[in-house]
């Protein structure tokens, strides 16, 4: 493990400086042997019970990865009732299928379902974040989230409202009729949105970094927008560079085989389907290094200008790494029927928490907790069940 | 008498105390430095046990005991008494055993839902709804495909009239059900012909010219006709409704049912439920043609040219919403056969 940041300087980083700054990495204790046996119970139960087992697994799952990640000595809580979750379930999968079926009956009403899905999802993810941080605990101090509905609509309603409105333009029956203006203004409205991006995604991190508490104790988040914009940027153009990558290796492996194949109608079968399947991966493998780049990049700015009283945070993930744990993961559970799922999930976690240091500069003892309302789990299963990351 | 050492959070800071704690009859004593407190055992609440976790327990006040010592801390609940179903659960999960059963188990359900469970359920959903209902299903399905892919027909009225006629008297003579609408438009698709939800049935002018005679044109209508007589298009919606479900249960903990992982397996077995209602519309088709004097062979014919005019779009059988066409006309032979209509 790499566990030692020697050269790391450690700067004074509040006021109050008495305690030496300790630096602490979270280590994560489960193995996938072990929760590869309860994933497979849970799933085994959830379907016996046709679904109703389900909450009570989920809970199960965010405990054992919760208990298991322990910081400074002390594992972490996961502390939320099955019963709510189940209600949120309920909710969130009975709305689901409703519109789901209910879209073959009523025309159109996918527009409406749709139109309302961007007035609601950030209330949702308001209700997710402040579900999340109530039944997080840490030495039997509850997180808090403190963020309101407003910010969240700021972070997550405008830009999607944005892009829907110049989509619809764009399709209005305006731009046949004024040609040139109009291609005019699809292309600034699209290069505003393009700018507006990386500001959307800027408020999503502050949202929930300058947002949570701990205890009595609330966070601050320093981040500024412009590093956003050059992580957008540099992805932009790995984003570019990625298809000529691998258009120039694809071309050179089918004219390897070319020349070979001259001899045989049945190497020239193998090398096209050799020719398609090298495609694909290489596709596959740097499309998830955009990917991974965003997200490393993203946590480890997010997390390095994020503070809780006198807790710190850096974070060093990288995204080669990320991008090729992903990716030989989805080989192993592909490969595997998915019987890997639980390895493949406990070491992402463990390098996830491996690149990560906690700095203190006091009294880890010292926070005091407060109260905090009951939360109900809707917004918690609706960001669950469409994977919308809520940064935990 | 129990006795373990452990970590004691009094719930108000985060700091932690080193403690020993006694269970002793009812009463159980936590003390440590500035920690001295008794409770009734029965008013906490214990922790189910995970994996190789630490064991807690949560005190009336809202202290929260953590401990390693396992030994004790079962004894402990032992002592307790109360809920013992997550004890089961842990032991389950403990055992490699078990977890080789519970992939049986998994695997074997899922099977049985696949094959079983959700075309009954939607078989008799759909059956059980009202003719209204499955009319309305749909509806605005020809309407957005006009707008998207469909022309309007070139074929001359004649021809027109003379198909639906046709169809008319044969769908009189067969007892196979009318549709509502039946349609003729120009496609970009080439030879086909749709049972559209809402029970419309549209056919393609190059599907009228392609066709050799007016058996080969009844074997198609027929073969969509038995689509909407068994309402395919509702058990369709239904099925795939069920195949939701069915992933979400499974992969709904670990992997969003929006991701790849969850969109493969359900693609897979749409497909194959649809290639299983392409069957079952052959066999009531067949029946049909027989029952009015047409026979099997036209719509065997007809598949044999398909097939030849079209070898190269047909995918792998697994990925595809039709049975190879091969498929289909050995089974057709098979049904001719068997009814003793037609040798082949």
């Amino acid at each position: 493990m790499e566990n030692s940041y020697d050269s790391f300087i450690l700067e004074p980083l509040s006021e109050d400086t008495e305690l030496p700054t300790r630096s602490l990495t979270p280590a994560f204790t489960g193995s996938g042997g072990e929760y590869f046996r309860i994933w497979i119970v849970n799933v085994a139960l959830t379907v016996l019970t046709l679904g109703i087992y389900g909450a009570w697994a989920k809970v199960r799952t965010r405990r054992y990865f919760y208990a298991n990640t322990v910081l400074d000595g002390q594992p972490f809580d996961y502390l939320a009732k099955p019963g709510a979750i189940f209600r949120g379930y309920l909710i969130v999968g009975g709305t689901l299928l409703a519109m789901k079926v209910l879209n073959n009956f009523v025309p159109r009403i996918g527009t409406i379902f749709s139109a309302a899905a961007i007035c609601v999802v950030p209330y949702l993810l308001y209700k997710a974040h402040r579900f999340k941080a109530r039944y997080s605990a840490y030495r039997n101090v509850r997180f808090r989230f403190t963020g309101d509905v407003r910010g969240a609509y700021a972070a997550f309603a405008v830009f999607p409202l944005a892009a829907v409105a110049s989509l619809l333009f764009m399709m209005s029956s305006f731009l046949g009729a004024y040609g040139a203006i109009a291609v005019m203004i699809v292309m600034i409205s699209g290069m505003g949105l393009a700018t507006a991006y990386p500001y959307m995604m800027f408020l999503q991190r502050r949202y929930f970094h300058g947002n949570m508490a701990f205890g009595k104790t609330e966070s601050s988040f320093t981040g500024e927008s412009g590093p956003f914009y050059g992580i957008y940027l540099r992805s932009f153009v790995l984003f570019i560079a990625v298809p000529l990558i691998v258009g120039i290796i694809v071309a050179v492996f089918a004219g390897t085989i070319k020349s070979l194949s001259e001899s045989g109608e049945s190497l020239k079968i193998a090398g096209l389907a050799g020719t398609v399947l090298l495609t694909y991966v290489l596709m596959a493998f740097l499309a998830i290094l955009v990917q991974q780049y965003i997200f490393a990049r993203t946590f480890n700015y997010s997390w390095g200008h994020s503070r809780l009283g006198q807790v710190t945070f850096i974070a060093r993930l990288r995204a080669r790494d990320l991008a090729w744990i992903r990716f030989s993961n989805l080989i192993a559970i592909f490969l595997s029927l998915g019987l890997l799922i639980p390895w493949a999930k406990v070491r992402r976690a463990r390098y996830i928490l491996s690149c990560t240091t906690v700095l203190l500069s006091g009294d880890m003892g010292a926070f005091e907790a407060a109260v905090v309302p009951e939360e109900g789990a809707v917004g918690d299963t609706a960001a669950d069940f469409f994977d919308w990351d809520i940064g935990w | 008498m129990i006795t373990f050492t452990g970590t004691y959070f009094d719930g108000k800071t985060s700091k932690a105390h080193e403690v020993s704690v006694t269970v002793l009859g009812e009463i159980l004593s936590i003390r440590g430095q500035e920690v001295h407190e008794d409770v009734e055992l029965r008013l906490c609440s214990p922790e189910p046990a995970l994996g190789n976790t630490h064991r807690t327990l949560y005190t009336p006040g809202g202290g929260r005991l953590d401990t390693h010592d396992g030994q004790a801390f079962a004894a402990l609940e032992r002592l307790r008494g109360g809920k013992r179903s997550f004890r089961f659960v842990h032991w389950m999960e403990s055992h490699w055993k078990v977890a080789a059963a519970a992939v049986a188990i998994t695997v074997g359900l899922v099977l049985c839902f696949s094959v079983w469970g959700i075309p009954y359920f939607a078989r008799v959903a759909a059956f059980s709804m009202p003719e209204k209902a499955n009319q309305t299903f749909g509806k605005g399905v020809l309407e957005s495909a006009d707008r998207h892919f469909f022309k309007p027909t070139e074929l001359a009225g004649d021809n027109q009239k003379r198909i639906r006629s046709l169809v008319e008297e044969f769908v009189y003579r067969s007892g196979a059900p009318e549709p509502r609408a039946f349609e003729f438009r120009k496609s970009p698709f080439g030879p086909n012909a749709f049972a559209l939800p809402g029970d419309t049935v549209v056919l393609t002018d190059e599907l009228v010219s392609f066709v050799e005679n007016d058996g080969e044109l009844l074997g198609v209508v027929a073969h969509e006709l038995a689509h909407l007589e068994n309402r395919h298009a509702l058990r369709t919606v239904l099925q795939s409704a069920g195949v939701f479900v069915l992933v979400s249960v499974i992969v709904g903990d670990v992997v969003s049912v929006t991701s790849a992982a969850g969109a493969l397996p359900a693609l897979l077995l749409k497909s194959s439920y649809s290639r299983g209602f392409e069957r079952e519309a052959d066999d009531t088709a067949s029946q049909w043609m027989v029952d009015t004097g047409y026979g099997v062979r036209p719509m065997i014919a007809f598949l044999a040219r398909i097939k030849e005019k079209e070898p190269d779009v047909i995918g792998p059988e697994f990925l595809s919403t039709h049975p190879a066409p091969e498929s289909r006309i050995d089974r057709l032979r098979e049904l001719a056969e068997r009814s003793g209509a037609e040798p082949q």
